[in-house]
Formats: C-alpha cells, structure tokens, sequence
C-alpha cells in the first residue's frame, strides 16, 4: 500500500523547522540522534515494518497498554486506566478497557486541541485490522471492538486467546498503536498520535525532526524534541557522536567497529534487548527452492558458525530454530542436534543433493541487500558459502527501505531477515501461515517463503488455551519447517547503541520492543547543552 | 549390696534387653514398611513416567501431527527429557530400554547405548514385561518396578538402589543403638534416684531400728510423705515410743525386782546365818551339854553297870554324831570357813565333802581369788559353786569337775566345767517358771549381785560350761558389791 502521508516527501529545508522550534523550545535540548538507514519508509505505524520507522512510531503513539519503557518484559496501563481480564460473555472472550481522561492528540499549527475518546481507539483497531490499512491485520481475525461509552470499550475475541497472545496486539506495537488520521488544510491526510514528540514536516534527505508534545498526558517532555540523521555509514555515524554532532547513535554489531569507541571516556555503549533473529528464508513456490533437496542442499552448505566471524565474538548468538530459544516455544540447540535438524555443515552431502535434484552445476539468482551493515555482512557471507554447491548470488546493495519494499515482491529467492516478533504467534503468523504470504496473502507480511504446511498448527496453537500444548504445538511447527527446510536459522544479536553520557534515557535499559533505547517524556541531556540557539 | 543396688542390677539388664529388642524391632518393622514404602513410590514413578511417555504420544495423535518425520523423535525427545526430571529420592532414577535391552535413555548420558539383553535381569523384564524386579547394576542391589510403553516398544524401569532406600533407617540403626543406650542410663539414672527416694526412709528405718537395738528409744524418723513409707515411719515412731514405754517400766520392774531379790537372797543368807549361828550356839551349846552329863551320868554309874555305860556311850556318840551333823548344818548354812580361811579354801573343803559323798574328782585352780574379793562376794560366788557343784553332781552325775578362777583386765571370770551328762538349754528355758526351778535363776540373781552375768554352755552328752564375771575395780582389794 502507497505512502498517503504527506510528511516524508515534503522538501523543506530542516533549518526552518530547527528556527520555529528554537522560538518554541529555547530553554529545552533538542536530542540528536544518529540512524543507520537513510530514510524513514512509513510514519503509520501500522505498516512500520523496519527498525527506523518502528523507532518512529514508538516516539509519537501510544498503545491501550505498553510494554514498560526499556523493559519489555514488563507490560503496564498506557492510555487504558488498567489492563482489564477477559470475561466470557455469551462463549466468547471480552475484554473492556476504559481509557484515562485528559489525553490529547498532537496539536499542529492552526488546529484545536484534540482528546482521545474511545471512538478514535476503535476507528484504530478498525485501520489496523484492515489489510488495505494494515500491515498487521492479520493479527486481528477473529477480534472485533465496540465503543460502550466516551472512554470505554470492549473487544470480542472468538476464538479465545490467552492474554500471552491477545495483549500484545493490544499494546505499543505494531497494530496496537492507536493512530488517529485526520485531514489538513491542504487536504492531505496526517497521522497524529497521543505520544511524547510528534513529527513537523517537511524533513529533508538528511535528517527529520520531532517535536515535543507538550501536552503529552504523562507529562512535558523534558527534550524538547528529537532531530533524528539518516547516517546509514557506520563510520560516519560513529565519527558524528565523537565530532559531538549526535547525542545519540545506532551501534553497529562487530567488534572492530566497537573496540574504536572504548577509549572514548564520554560515550557509553548500550546493548540490550529485544534480541532480534535472522533466519535464511527460502521461496518454495518457485524453483529452484520450490524443491526440498535445493533448500536442503543449500542448508548443508551453509556453516552458521562462520556468519558469527563477521560479527565477532559474543556479540551474536547461533540460533537452530526460527523462533528464538529465548521466546515460548524456541527450541534449543541440543534439540535440534537430538532430532538431526541442525544441518550441519556437509558440503559433499549438500553437492550430492543438488545433483540428485539435476543442479549438479549450480544456478544463479539475483538478491538485494540492505545497506545495514548485519544485512550485508550476512548476505556476503551466504553468498560465499553457497558457491561451494556452485550457486551464485547475484548481490545488489540498495537502502534499506528499499529493500524491505523489494524483497515483499518477491524479489529474493533467498530473504535474510532480521527480525523481532512480540509472541511466538506473532512470529509464526507473520513469517509462515499462508495468509500472510507476500504480495499473496490475504494479510501479506513476511512469509517470503510462500509457505502454508504449518497454517493448521498455528491455528490450532492459537486457540489452545493450555499454555504447554500451545508451546507444544509451537515446536512441532517449527520441526516440520526445518524438516521441510522452508527457514534455516542463523543467529539472533542484541541492539547495540551508543550515547554520550550526558544522555539519561529516564529508565534502565533491559530490553525495548521498539527496538532503540525509547525517549520518552523523562529523556534528557544535561542542561545547557545542545539547546537550540 | 544394698537394697537399690540389687535392684537397679536387675531392672537395668532387663530395661536395656527391653530397650534394645525394642529398636531391633522398630528396626525391622522400619525395615519392612521402607520396603513397602519403596515400591509404592516406585510404581508410583513409573506410572508418572508412563503417563508423560503415553501423553507425549498422544499428543502426536490429538492433533493429527503424525505426518511430521521428526514429530516421533521430538515425542521421545520430550518424554525423556521428562523423564529425567522424574525424581527418585537422590539416587533413583527412571531409565528406558528397547525390546532388545539396549539403552535408549539414562540420567547418565554416558550409559545411553549400554547393552543390557545378556544380564538375568533383563529376561525376567522381557518376559513379564510388567512387574517388579530385584536385581544388581554396577555392583549395587536396586529395586525396580517396570513396564512396557506398546506404541514405542519401550521398556520403562523406575529403580532405586537399596542403599538409599534403607539409607535413612541405616542413619536411624545407630541413632536406635545410642537411643537405647542413652535410654539405658537415663533409666539407670532414674532408677537409681527412684530407689534411692524409695530406700532413703527405709535405710532410715533401719538406722533407726538399730539405734533402737542398741536402747536409744529417743529416736524419731522424719515423716516427709504420706504414703506407705511415711506411714511405716509413723508407725515405727510410735513403736519406739511405746517401747520406751514399756522398757522404762521393765526396768522399774526389773529393779525392783533385782533388788527383791538380792533381799531375798541377803535374807536368805542371814537367816541361815542365824539358823547357823542359833544351831551353833543353842543347840550345839545343848548338846555339848548334853554330852557332858551324859559322860559325867556315865562316870558316876557303878562300873558294873556296863549296860547302861554302853548306852551312855552309845548316847554320847550319838550326841557327837548330832553335834557334828550340827556343826555340819551350821557349815551348810553358813560357811564359816570363807571367813576363817578364805573361798579357796571354802571351796577347797566343799569339793572334798562332795568327793567324801560322790564318786567325783575335781581339779581346783582358784589362786588369790580371796585377795580381790570381800566376804559378802565370796560368799555369792560361794553359793554359785555350791549350785552349780550341787546340779552337776545330782542332775548331770558328773565324775569329773574343774573350777577356775582367772582375772582378766577388771573382772574375774569364774568356770566350773564338769564331765556330765549335759542338757538342752534351750529345752530348759522354755520349762515354765515352776517347772524350771530356782537353780540357774538364783545363780543369775547372785552373779548380777556380784555386778556380773553368768554364761552356761551345754549340750546333751557333752558336759556343761558355766562361767560367770565378777567385776574388780583397779587398785581396790575387795571391789565392791
């Protein structure tokens, strides 16, 4: 679905932007940070797929509840005053939220203020179960919602889910982040949401700006914005925060790269969770990986050990199912190796197969790669250890944003991919049932394999209400992927950032759904510095 | 041994046997229930470990999963990786084996692939495929129950060794041992304190009666308890009382009775002192009398009157034999001759009138016996020896006497020992008083006037000994009386 948000094409230069608010925000610093793409793909966080915009969207909406700032494992209230247990009404599951009083949308120039009611909540949930409006619709089959009142409302969940399953699509992610589309003046639809910064645009190709939401209801915020650079070369970007151009960076997970910030005593390195996957994703419905000796052929080629080298020592982790071990359902290591999954490496078997499958001489393929430097390192990385069965990958180096967009047409063969799901459902749902097939599914997502062997197992996982057998069920899954080689697992690693020391985030880091460290209302930087001028 | 140490010598053998058969036979009774315990718990593991295998299994079917190559191997994955959190004590454990005995899961990874088909053990297990199972691994006793899983042909052993099974009643062996002899003396403490509570008022009783024994009726045991004890103690105290009682009026009695007596017997001896001297000097005086108008009648008759010569004679002789039976009187009733020369000499003269009338012999042996004596006493102990001559020659028809007289530190000590027939004392004392006669009684009396007492040891056939003491005051002539 096309972009209708007038905010990343506008051109207007940054400056302007930086002037206006420097009459609003004099006395507040403006926090600088530094990003490894080069532009933002979405500010509608229903269809923010990437890091960057899932790092936007995190900035500007909220959810019914959240996941607590830099503990994800922790979920509290956000604009709802609790999180509610579900009532069985008539057989089927409810659950009744009631939002708190006094939450206001980001005003804009020339607008009123606007309150969240509970209207605006479920026009929400309506956008983001729709798959024309919705990159995550597919989450929400089976889940309707009802306004009962100005601030409460109620969701009809049948089948019944487990609040495991049903309470992250419910909080600040993905489909869960309340948005509210409006119209402005120029007839153009803008996006605003309740969070702490809201966006100004235009922005230009180098940096886009957010501005603080003053009435944000937890509280002013104490940044009086967030100016964020696109900086996809890790030199630069690490060259800017010495320069003492940034505030703020994304770190860049290779230990030569991080050693070059030790001495520096004024930054600070953060690593912490969520720890996001990267699995090799193989297209079964086209040849050559339409037959299982290919993929199986190719996955004895591949030696997961070697994708760690590009990285360095401990900074990522072998992973040997698509769901990592960490998470409901992942399977460890030893498991694997007790089923004879793990596909160690065995070239002579891999050529045996793909000479049993008439490929003796290999083939070739095109496959874009992101500018991010882990999806690079790992497609290099493939791309070496498949031409020892003679495959050849034709690698094509494109930003990042483009190569989400590409690789969701069906463009890789093979997809690389990084990524973090809030549940095993999630993961699942997204990455193999068929419905969200790219450019097929019925809610298109991430399942670049065009897969649908385990589309009843993830049914059924979904509705089982006892937690084991849904566990169970999860794994049996996911044997029957690595059975059929439909994803061979590579590793997962941690989100590395770097800051200078007068940055304090407002809360610990433990580990973050959105995928950077949050700024929230209580981030700052020390006064008196990097105030605008 | 006093009386609480016989009897902590006999309840203490019998409360430690009692002790110690008791732990034995909390011990095999522990023994026997730990058995039973064991394999309850064990069946109860297996049949745990079954149903984790048997759901696992399910599983496969419930949700039509069956097609999944790996799905088998991820159920017995699972169902082992069950199993091994399947706890038996510290050493038991649940293990698995194919239908060919090799081992396809062990807590121990290193015995996975173990072969056990060859062991005994292992046909019993094929053949019942379901029991329970005594048997050695690795040297060591287990126990084990088992089962067989069909749908995976898997044999099922939940076992553990007997060492851990009896291992807390083992630790309670010794425990049982030092309890049964810290249980001994804590006994023998008890024991020894009860009975020395319970022996405490008799040992009392016991002084107190030999203090009793010894004349001290003054004494009074402490009463402390109501019970039997101090109910005896009551009771004894009353006794002793009443017995001070009657003893100060037996003495009274006796003192009278004694002093009666000694006037008796003082009375006795003057008036046959009077009777001697009445005889002596009025009726010897008369004979002799007598005698000389007899003998001058005789001298002035005509010589030719023989016959009335002779029968003045005659009458003078007869009056001579009467004045000698006179004096002879005189002498029994009074013998003059103490006086004259002395109780040797008394008794000397007593001996030899009675050898003069029995066939007797008699050794005498009474040196300075007049010395230490005064009159008065030599005359009782005159008398004792005439009594005691006197039944020895008549009753005991002795032939044989000895008399002697020995002094010893303050006091003499008289013996006349004869050769007699001798008699049954004991018989004599339980004659009645009348029966008895007065004999040894007044021997008694007149030893006890002397201040001493009399002793007389005899039996039938062999003799009689009597010995009496008579008391000398040092450095007195005569003593006292």
């Amino acid at each position: 679905m096309p972009c209708r948000c007038p905010a990343i094409a506008g051109v207007t230069p940054a400056e302007n932007a930086l002037q206006r608010l420097s009459h609003i925000r004099a006395a507040r610093p403006v926090l600088r940070m530094g990003i490894h793409v080069s532009k933002f793909n979405t500010l509608d966080p229903h269809k923010a797929a990437s890091t960057s915009d899932r790092i936007l969207a995190d900035m500007i909406y909220n959810g019914l509840i959240r996941f607590q700032p830099g503990n994800s494992r922790q979920m509290e209230p956000d604009l709802a005053v609790k999180i509610p247990e579900p009532v069985m009404v008539r057989g089927k599951q409810t659950w009744t939220f009631r939002l708190k009083k006094n939450i206001f949308f980001q005003e804009y120039s020339g607008e009123t203020t606007d309150d969240l009611t509970a209207l605006d909540v479920c026009k929400s949930f309506i956008k983001a179960a729709d798959p024309q409006r919705s990159a995550y619709a597919g989450g929400y089959e089976g889940i309707s919602v009802v306004v009962t009142g100005p601030r409460t409302l109620r969701f009809t969940v049948d089948p019944p889910q487990s609040p495991l399953l049903f309470l992250p699509k419910v909080a600040n992610y993905a489909g869960g982040f309340i948005v509210k589309e409006t119209v402005d003046k120029r007839g153009m639809l803008r996006l605003k949401g309740t969070g702490p910064f809201y966006f100004i645009p235009p922005p230009d190709d180098h940096h886009l700006l957010l501005n603080a939401h003053d009435h944000y209801f937890r509280g002013e915020p104490l940044l009086g914005g967030v100016d964020i650079h696109f900086l996809p070369d890790a030199d630069q970007r690490l060259a800017a925060i010495v320069d003492k151009k940034m505030d703020v960076i994304v770190g860049e997970t290779q230990v030569r790269w991080l050693q070059r910030i030790k001495d520096k005593r004024n930054l600070k390195v953060d690593s912490f969770g969520v720890s996001e996957t990267s699995n090799i994703y193989f297209n079964t419905s086209s040849p050559p990986f339409s037959d299982i000796r290919v993929r199986k052929a190719a996955a004895y080629a591949v030696d997961r050990k070697q994708f760690l080298l590009s990285f360095g020592p401990g900074l990522v982790h072998s992973v040997f199912s698509p769901v990592p071990p960490y998470m409901p359902g992942g399977l460890k290591e030893e498991e694997i190796k007790a089923l004879g999954l793990d596909y160690d490496t065995d070239i002579n078997r891999a050529k045996q197969l793909m000479e049993e499958a008439g490929l003796k001489d290999g083939f070739k393929m095109d496959v874009v790669m992101s500018e991010v430097g882990s999806f690079s390192n790992n497609y290099r990385t493939l791309k070496a250890q498949l031409a020892t069965i003679n495959i050849t990958m034709n690698l094509h180096l494109v930003d990042h944003a483009t190569m989400h967009r590409l690789i969701r047409h069906d463009f890789n063969p093979i997809v690389i991919y990084e990524a973090f799901r809030p549940n095993t459902d999630e993961f699942l749902s997204r990455f193999f049932h068929s419905s969200a097939t790219i450019s097929s599914g019925k809610s298109p997502a991430t399942n670049f394999s065009h897969y649908n062997g385990i589309d009843k197992l993830i049914e059924i996982a979904r509705q089982e209400r006892i937690t084991s057998r849904q566990i169970k069920l999860w794994e049996y899954a996911q044997i029957k992927l690595l059975e059929e080689m439909v994803v061979y697992p590579l590793h997962h690693k941690n989100q590395i950032y770097v800051r200078k020391d007068t940055v304090d985030y407002g809360h610990p880091i433990i580990s973050t759904m959105a995928l950077y460290p949050q700024f929230t209302e209580k981030t700052t930087i020390e006064p008196h510095r990097n105030t605008l001028q | 041994m006093k009386i609480h140490h016989k009897f902590l010598g006999v309840t203490l053998p019998i409360a430690l046997i009692a002790l110690l058969m008791g732990s034995y036979v909390t011990f095999h009774l522990s023994q026997q229930a730990l058995h039973q315990i064991a394999k309850r718990w064990l069946e109860t593991r297996l049949d745990e470990a079954i149903f984790v295998i048997h759901r696992q299994e399910t599983f496969l079917r419930m949700y039509g999963i069956t097609n999944i190559h790996a799905g088998t191997h991820k159920a017995q994955y699972d169902a082992k990786q069950a199993l091994a959190a399947i706890q038996i004590g510290e050493r038991g454990y649940v293990y698995i084996l194919d239908a060919k005995g090799k081992i396809l899961f062990h807590p121990k990874a290193e015995l996975i692939g173990t072969p056990t088909g060859q062991t005994p053990w292992f046909s019993l297990v094929q053949k019942q495929k379901k029991g329970e199972l005594n048997y050695s691994w690795q040297g060591e006793k287990h126990l084990a129950r088992f089962d067989f899983f069909e749908p995976w042909k898997w044999f099922i052993v939940a076992t553990d060794p007997y060492n851990e099974i009896y291992g807390s009643l083992n630790k309670t062996k010794n425990y049982l041992l030092n309890m049964a002899l810290w249980g001994s003396i804590l006994i023998s403490f008890f024991i020894i304190v009860m009975t020395r509570n319970i022996f405490n008022p008799l040992q009392l009783l016991v002084k107190a009666a030999e203090k009793v024994k010894q004349g001290e009726l003054d004494i009074q045991i402490p009463i402390k308890s109501t019970d039997e004890m101090g109910n005896l103690s009551r009771v004894f105290n009353s006794m002793a009382q009443e017995l001070k009682k009657n003893l100060e009026t037996l003495q009274t009695s006796e003192q009278q009775l004694h002093y009666l007596n000694s006037q008796l017997l003082t009375a006795q001896e003057d008036e046959r002192k009077r009777i001697s001297t009445e005889l002596h000097d009025e009726v010897g005086q008369s004979l002799t009398v007598m005698k000389l108008k007899v003998i001058i009648m005789e001298e002035g008759l005509p010589p030719k009157d023989h016959a009335t010569k002779k029968k003045c004679e005659e009458m003078v002789q007869y009056i001579d034999m009467t004045i000698e039976n006179v004096r002879r009187i005189c002498r029994d009733l009074t013998p003059t001759v103490i006086t004259d020369l002395g109780l040797a000499a008394a008794l000397m003269w007593l001996i030899e009138n009675m050898e003069h009338h029995f066939d007797i012999s008699a050794d005498i042996d009474l040196n300075n016996v007049d010395e230490i004596l005064s009159q008065e006493r030599q005359l009782l102990v005159y008398r004792i020896f005439q009594e005691a001559l006197s039944n020895a020659v008549k009753h005991a028809r002795a032939t044989r006497l000895e008399l002697s007289a020995t002094q010893a530190r303050h006091q003499l000590i008289f013996s006349i020992k004869d050769n007699g027939k001798g008699f049954d004392i004991d018989h004599v004392r339980g004659r009645s008083f009348e029966e008895r006669g007065l004999g040894l009684a007044t021997m008694k009396e007149r030893a006890r006037m002397l201040g001493g007492n009399i002793e007389i040891k005899t039996s039938p056939g062999c003799g009689t000994l009597l010995q009496f003491t008579v008391p000398v005051d040092k450095g007195s002539k005569h003593g006292n009386l």
